[in-house]
């Protein structure tokens, strides 16, 4: 439209005409009928035709909801039918598209999931279709044009598969949805979100709870349906074949609704919320051929390189988190670097994906607030989007994304007459969005906001306080008002007056903000306000972390003034301006780590060679212990061992005199790193679930495991189910990415669980240990027939026209424990249910990797050992329930003499951070040597996890996985002072000790700029202000509500006594407490 | 010298049977031992002897002790220390986890200062014994629960009854202060405001409380025929300062507000918990108010905290003069770890002997029997520990222990459990393979 000199309107060639197809339908009118002429022309008004091309005065012509020509004023003829609208000092954009907007559909799955076709699942609703729920309320259409959207994607909200979308037109349109595009692909999560649960008490009812109550168990889910629908559509074509004896297939409608979406012609937007979801979906998307795009959590900038690797669109909610709640001082001991980082970079989340190469589109979905949107798309301008992007992720991405980048997105001729016209210049502070343009009909838009708002303090009154420069302030508090006041007297007589912020106050002490000025400090300084006996003091915390006392003597005089002066002071329009500013800049400075958080490394860390000079090493080889010795390190191996050892040209040398060298510290059981939930607990099988999909390689656990030596850890499920899911070997390479950490030559494991936990869901097969070996054997039982049936398919051959086989995850896993190509981590006490293992075992021919805890096993040793299981226990826990009354501590030393490999383990993210002291008590207790006893936790849980080969012991041509010790290892009194794995050093004591002070800095000074944000955007946290209350249909059931409140009071008297509920895995309960009680 | 013996006995009960040791009939000498003594500014007496009598300490000194008719012990390359203390545990409340049966710890209800530790404590609890072997030989038990959750007792882990188990019914009263800042929302469902009117409304019945109690306390005073209230009685010594309060107090908010309501009060604070303590240093030090660290081996707080905080936090407390003992803050079957607590903190800046004292002489002070155990010193009770190595490192075992100077039997469940087994693979012939089922 920029080259030509004259345009006039012309006849649309295209018959299709939106807002005049009027359906039959659609009640007739009582009156007179509206006018039929909709003709409309805007001019003089600045114009983006597309997000890279402005026209400064032009005019656009519209006829019949569609754009018939846009360009220069100048050369416009407008055809005297049409309406003018003046558009001077307006700026019109084609108009915004809601890429993600989610609707209640809760009903719906319901109800789909009790009609024929359905699957068993209640949370597997794909055959759910947008066009067929209510449309948009009117509420909502009205609060998106509000904002300048037209256009909207519709997704049902509910479940895991919960529906395809609709692109639908935003404009009132008598009671239906005005759809443009039918298909916008099938939206499915990972669990999170509203959740279909069934219509009765189930525990009153006696049925099982619903399945996946984790993100692994959903991740699981949504690979078997992904499955399950190509076998679908397989045996249809099959059945078209040959239907002559063969089973007529029985209705499907759900797998039916997924058949274009594995074969990669629908699209599969992956609700994403947290940054592993996004990798998830990527992992899911690859495996499964889908075309995929990811409705993402607004923290993506974290895992930056990762996610933009994954080469899919993502719709970027700017849902940014809220400032760490910091309303007294106090608190702000509480805000982790990581969460203020988070905090204060994420405005910055679409502008770096942008840059990344990520096709980013923004929605409205998870604002708390669609009223927050103008504000939070200007803060992500100020991060870094130029106006075009910022355009592009709201007009002509979206359409691309939704497939309508013909019909929406810009404006041109041809194109629905779709617009959003601003006040002022787009996405300023004072400018609104005026009206929009919904296939030629206009909408006034009006906005609405809202905007929200601490007993009695003992020392009301003035207070005189002598400051550091020897002069005076006085202190004014006003407890009923709730104000606090400075005021002094300058050097020339001038007065100087401030008003505190963030009051708190209560009986005996107070906090509040002030400007340092007040106190002749400088910047804001937090303050908390002391009563002893008459005694008032302050002790004021400047950026830098200083605290600096005063002691305040009580003064009679007032002076009501000077208080009102101080109040004024607050409002201060330049000082506002200055603390963005300076919040701007703050932003710009925060480090985006690897991982992103408190101890990440600025860059990813890489491998160096090392020669470690005259150790005491530990070599957990025969070798033994050897003294004065090198370990030379190149290429992330040991290349040599020895006295002397000449130093290569390109390597370090670390001087280990008086320190000891030890391999890298192993795990064989840990919870540490695991998203979601430890437990898939909903059913008491569950062999599908794979820890491998929720490895958290950010977990500050890993680190803190790191500063105690640990490199290798067994990650595994929970013991709330006698199968449950399949384990993860890792090595802690913490600062890389996701994709390094798991060891893919270990031997593939599976967590078994007898005993009390598996017993404890009530309602459920099996409730004793009778019941959980008939429920074992059952089920080796149906993964021999299942192996048995595909090994007769495949003999036949696909010619006989017979159905395929169905791939069952879960017996595809059972089976593989079956052909010994996966090994079992069971957790065990009782030497009875030892036994009944054993036997089982020794029956269906499959293999026992380690028994897990396996308190009793010193009863029953021998026939461990016969069995060629390892065990891998607690050095010394015990009491902690009924079946582990007989554990004793001797019991490591005493199965290792009766020939079981043996190893100890933490089960706790705590234990994991001492393992060397852990296994110190074999020499304690079975007097073994140190060099057999810290065995116990290096080469042999190594060989119990089939990693003994590639490391567990410092031998030449192994993982260089080392730990310097400041003496010996299996001594608390020794210091863990670097961690080295694969070549790469991945803790060091003294980089940690000094990195503390900057740290530390950084963290004080967004704890003053969260505190001084509230002023500028009272939106991003108000304090007083109550979450919006959970949905109704997201509510649990009463056993699970009675389970949600007895959690919520541990947890919060957890945090009364300073515990991380984070850290709450206790050793040997695995994650049980969720269905305890 | 006497020897070292220990008689394994086969019998296996629900409960420990293991005889309780008779009073001290003889005197004994130990001599050549490594002498911990514990006592604030001495040093390690690296050969030195102590003479017991009568259940105390009679003398001590450095080098062979001087010769007499007693019972002597060759301590050479043994140490010898005063005998651990657990403080802040449930020891003997509670048996099995997860068995409420076996359960004590927690009466129900908010206020409840009425309940004392030592009665339900379960004389033959197989806890105890093996709490011994670990070193722990008095423990400072606190009942659970509501705000006002009764009253510690000091216990020696050794006797025929509760009576003779308890050597301080009422060594003060424990208090668990309301948090003072509001929980992330990881934590609870309860937004800061809902959790605000709970702090308030606990800090408010709990002033209601006290208040209510001095109020009794000056009624009864003036006219002693007023009925009388169990809870307010037991409150009496509590409200002049005589009895500490063991507050429950793990951030710097906590922990000022908990010493500032005790001040007002007149009331003697013990803080238990500390982790925020650092921040609010001079008030501990101004007022010497000491705290109790509930574990060293446990992780940071928060995710910023240096990794080790924790470690570091009893070495943090030394340097600024806080007076502090450390508990393991753990399950009371983990009593027995004590020492590696101890350790842990000396590892990370403490000194040994400080770290010793953390688990010896602190905790008898804060138990209020600092004049009698706690340190090894002539008219002490001999309430001792002989160690095969360092007393800090974990691969020690304790050889020998006195409580007022009976000797005490070093077994427990778990080493006839040993016995028993190793027994079994002592047999000639192997246990027969498992047979599949038909």
């Amino acid at each position: 439209m920029t080259s030509h000199t004259n345009f006039v309107a012309r006849a649309l060639v295209c018959g299709f005409a939106v807002a005049t197809s009027v359906s039959a339908q659609t009640p007739p009118v009582n009156g007179l009928l509206p006018s039929a002429i909709r003709w409309d022309a805007i001019e003089h008004a600045t114009v983006f035709t597309s997000p890279d091309h402005k026209i400064d005065d032009a005019t656009i012509l519209m006829r019949d909801g569609w754009i018939d020509a846009v360009g220069p004023s100048a050369q416009a003829v407008i055809p005297a039918g049409a309406t003018i609208h003046d558009g001077r000092g307006k700026t019109v954009v084609a108009g915004f598209i809601e890429p993600a907007l989610l609707v209640d559909s809760v009903a719906f799955a319901r109800r789909a999931s009790g009609e024929s076709g359905a699957h068993w699942n209640v949370n597997v609703t794909p055959q759910v279709a947008s066009r067929d729920l209510p449309p948009v309320s009117a509420a909502i259409r009205q609060e998106l044009r509000e904002l300048g959207f037209t256009l909207a994607a519709v997704y049902p909200d509910s479940g895991i598969f919960r529906g395809s979308g609709g692109v639908v037109l935003l404009g009132d349109s008598l009671g239906a949805s005005q759809s443009i595009e039918e298909s916008a692909g099938q939206f499915v999560a990972f669990g999170r979100g509203p959740r279909i649960a069934r219509d009765r008490d189930w525990e009153e009812e006696n049925q099982a709870p619903v399945y996946p109550n984790s993100v692994m168990g959903a991740t699981a889910l949504l690979r078997q349906t992904f499955l399950d629908a190509r076998w679908r559509s397989a045996s249809v074509a099959v059945w078209d074949a040959h239907p002559v004896g063969n089973d007529p297939p029985i209705a499907a409608a759900a797998l039916d609704a997924l058949a274009l979406c594995v074969t990669g012609q629908e699209r599969v937007l992956f609700d994403a919320s947290t940054e592993l979801d996004a990798l998830r979906s990527g992992a899911l998307a690859k495996e499964f051929g889908l075309d995929a795009a990811i409705l993402g959590g607004g923290g993506e900038f974290r895992s930056l390189a990762e996610i933009a690797a994954l080469k899919l669109p993502i719709i970027v909610p700017l849902d940014f988190p809220k400032a760490p709640s910091l309303t007294t001082a106090r608190l702000a001991e509480s805000a982790s670097l990581g969460d203020l980082a988070s905090w204060a970079a994420a405005p910055s989340n679409a502008s770096r994906l942008i840059a990344a190469g990520v096709p980013v589109s923004l929605t409205t979905t998870r604002l708390e607030r669609r009223t927050l949107f103008p504000t939070r798309v200007r803060e992500a301008r100020d991060a870094g989007l130029s106006e075009s992007q910022l355009l592009a992720a709201l007009t002509t991405v979206p359409a691309a994304l939704l497939g309508v980048s013909d019909r929406v997105g810009t404006i041109a001729p041809g194109r629905l007459a779709n617009l959003a016209v601003s006040t002022g210049a787009l996405f300023a502070p004072e400018s609104r969005i005026a009206e929009v343009w919904i296939a030629g009909q206009r909408y006034d838009t009006t906005a609405t906001s809202d905007i929200p708002l601490a007993s009695t303090f003992a020392a009301h009154g003035r207070h005189a306080i002598t400051l550091l420069d020897g002069t005076a302030c006085l202190l004014t508090i006003d407890s009923t008002k709730r104000t606090i006041n400075f005021e002094s007297t300058g050097a020339n007589g001038a007065k100087h007056a401030w008003a505190a912020e963030q009051i708190a106050l209560e009986r005996l002490r107070g906090a509040f903000l002030v400007d340092g000025a007040a106190l002749a400090l400088s910047g804001p300084v937090r303050c908390a306000l002391r009563l002893t006996g008459d005694q008032l003091s302050i002790d004021a915390q400047s950026a830098d972390g200083r605290i600096v006392s005063f002691d305040a003597t009580p003064s009679p005089q007032t002076d009501a003034a000077v208080i009102e002066t101080a109040r004024l002071a607050l409002i201060d329009a330049d000082k506002l301006t200055a603390k963005v500013a300076a919040f701007r800049a703050l932003q710009r400075e925060i480090p985006i780590t690897h991982p992103f958080g408190d101890f990440g490394f600025t860059s990813v860390p890489a491998r160096e060679s090392v020669l470690f000079r005259g150790a005491t090493v530990w070599t957990s080889a025969p070798e033994g212990i050897l003294n004065q010795t090198d370990v030379l390190v190149r290429d992330g191996r040991i290349a040599a061992i020895g006295a002397n050892l000449p130093v290569p040209p390109d390597a370090r040398v670390i001087d280990c005199a008086g320190r000891h060298l030890s391999p890298g510290l192993i795990d064989c059981h840990s919870h540490t790193g695991i998203d979601g939930d430890v437990n898939e607990w909903t059913e008491a099988c569950t062999a599908e679930v794979r820890i491998q999909d929720v490895i958290d390689p950010s977990d500050v656990g890993w680190y803190r495991a790191l500063a105690g030596g640990l490199t290798c850890a067994n990650q595994l499920h929970g013991s709330a189910n006698p199968i449950g899911g399949q384990n993860s070997v890792v090595k802690l390479k913490w600062g890389s990415p996701l994709a390094e950490w798991a060891v893919p030559t270990a031997t593939p494991g599976i967590k078994f669980a007898l005993g009390e936990n598996v017993v404890r869901p009530r309602g459920r097969y099996p409730q004793t240990r009778m019941g959980v070996e008939a429920f074992l054997r059952d089920r080796f039982s149906a993964a021999r027939e299942y192996r048995q049936a595909q090994q007769d398919f495949a003999a036949r051959g696909a010619a006989a026209g017979e159905m395929p086989l169905r791939i069952d995850l879960e017996l595809e896993t059972l089976a593989e424990i079956l052909e010994s190509k996966r090994i079992i981590h069971c957790h065990s006490y009782r030497q009875d249910e030892v036994l009944m293992l054993l036997r089982l075992a020794d029956e269906f021919g499959f293999r026992i990797g380690t028994f897990q805890h396996i308190l009793e096993g010193y009863k029953v040793a021998d026939a461990i050992a016969a069995h060629g299981a390892g065990g891998s226990c607690f050095s010394d826990w015990w009491a902690y329930k009924m079946e582990v009354m007989d554990a004793i501590p001797w019991a490591g030393a005493m199965m290792q003499n009766q020939g079981v490999l043996m190893s100890f383990n933490s089960d706790s993210s705590e234990l994991a951070r001492h393992m060397n002291t852990e296994a110190g008590k074999a020499v304690k207790y079975g007097n073994l040597s140190p060099a057999k006893a810290l065995a116990f936790v290096t080469i042999n849980p190594a060989r119990q996890l089939g990693v003994g080969d590639r490391t567990g012991s410092i031998e030449v041509g192994k993982d260089a996985d080392l730990v310097l010790w400041s003496g010996d290892p299996l001594s608390p009194l020794t210091r863990c002072e670097q961690t080295w794995v694969e070549g790469t050093k991945r803790f060091d004591r003294a980089d940690d000790l000094a990195a503390r002070a900057g740290r530390e800095l950084l963290r004080q000074r967004l704890v003053v700029a969260a505190l001084g944000t509230k002023i500028d955007d009272p939106a991003r946290d108000p304090p007083t202000v109550a979450p919006a209350p959970e949905s109704p249909k997201a509510a649990p059931t009463r056993l699970l509500q009675r389970m949600v409140n007895s959690r919520d009071d541990y947890y919060r008297d957890l945090w009364r006594r300073g515990i991380d509920v984070r850290s709450l895995q206790r050793a040997g309960v695995c994650g049980c407490e969720e269905i305890s009680q | 010298m006497m020897p070292i013996t220990s008689i394994l006995c086969g019998a296996l009960l629900a409960q420990n049977t293991i005889t309780p040791a008779p009073p001290q009939a003889a005197p004994l000498v130990i001599e050549h031992a490594t002498i911990h003594t514990a006592v604030l500014g001495a040093s390690v007496i690296q050969d030195g002897f102590v003479v017991i009598d009568g259940g105390k300490i009679v003398s001590m000194g450095t080098g062979a002790a001087p010769a007499s008719a007693a019972a002597c012990i060759d301590a050479t390359g043994l140490h010898l220390t005063p005998g651990f203390i657990s403080t802040a545990t449930t020891l003997g409340l509670i048996e099995t986890g997860q068995v409420r049966a076996t359960d004590d710890r927690t009466e129900t209800g908010r206020f409840h200062p009425e309940v004392e530790a030592w009665l339900a404590i379960n004389p033959d609890s197989n806890l105890l014994p093996v709490a011994r072997m670990g070193g722990v030989l008095l423990a400072l038990v606190f009942p659970q629960g509501g705000v006002v959750s009764g009253q510690a007792s000091l216990i020696r882990l050794d006797g025929w009854t509760n009576d003779e188990i308890a050597a301080v019914r009422d060594a003060g009263t424990v208090v668990r202060w309301p948090a003072t800042e509001p929980a992330p929302h990881w934590y609870t469902t309860r937004n800061a405001d809902q959790q605000e009117k709970d702090r308030r409304a606990t800090l408010r019945a709990l002033d209601d409380f006290f208040d209510a109690a001095k109020a009794y306390t000056r009624a009864r005073a003036a006219d002693p025929a007023l009925p009388v209230d169990l809870r307010f009685e037991r409150m009496r010594d509590l409200l002049d300062g005589t009895r500490p309060l063991f507050i429950e107090a793990a951030s710097a908010g906590q922990i000022e507000s908990a010493i500032l309501w005790s001040l007002a009060r007149s009331m003697k604070p013990i803080i238990v918990g500390g982790q925020g303590a650092l921040a609010v240093a001079d008030l501990l030090v101004k007022y010497k108010v000491p705290v109790i660290v509930p574990g060293v081996l446990r992780l940071p707080r928060f995710a910023h905290d240096d990794y080790d905080a924790p470690y570091t936090l009893p070495a943090r407390l030394a340097a600024r003069g806080i007076e502090f003992a450390i508990a393991t803050g753990d399950e009371p079957s983990n009593d027995r770890n004590i020492a590696h607590h101890a350790a842990v903190a000396a590892a990370f800046g403490l000194a040994p002997e400080e770290a010793l004292a953390s688990i010896t002489r602190v905790p008898a002070q804060l138990a209020g029997v600092g004049d009698a155990y706690g340190v090894i010193a002539a008219g002490h009770s001999a309430t001792l520990l002989l160690h095969d190595g360092d007393p800090l490192e974990v691969t020690t075992n304790v050889r020998q222990a006195w409580i007022d100077g009976r000797s005490i039997e070093l077994k427990s469940h778990q080493t006839d459990l040993k016995a028993k087994y190793e027994h079994k693979y002592q047999r000639p012939q192997p246990v027969p393979a498992a047979t599949p089922a038909p």
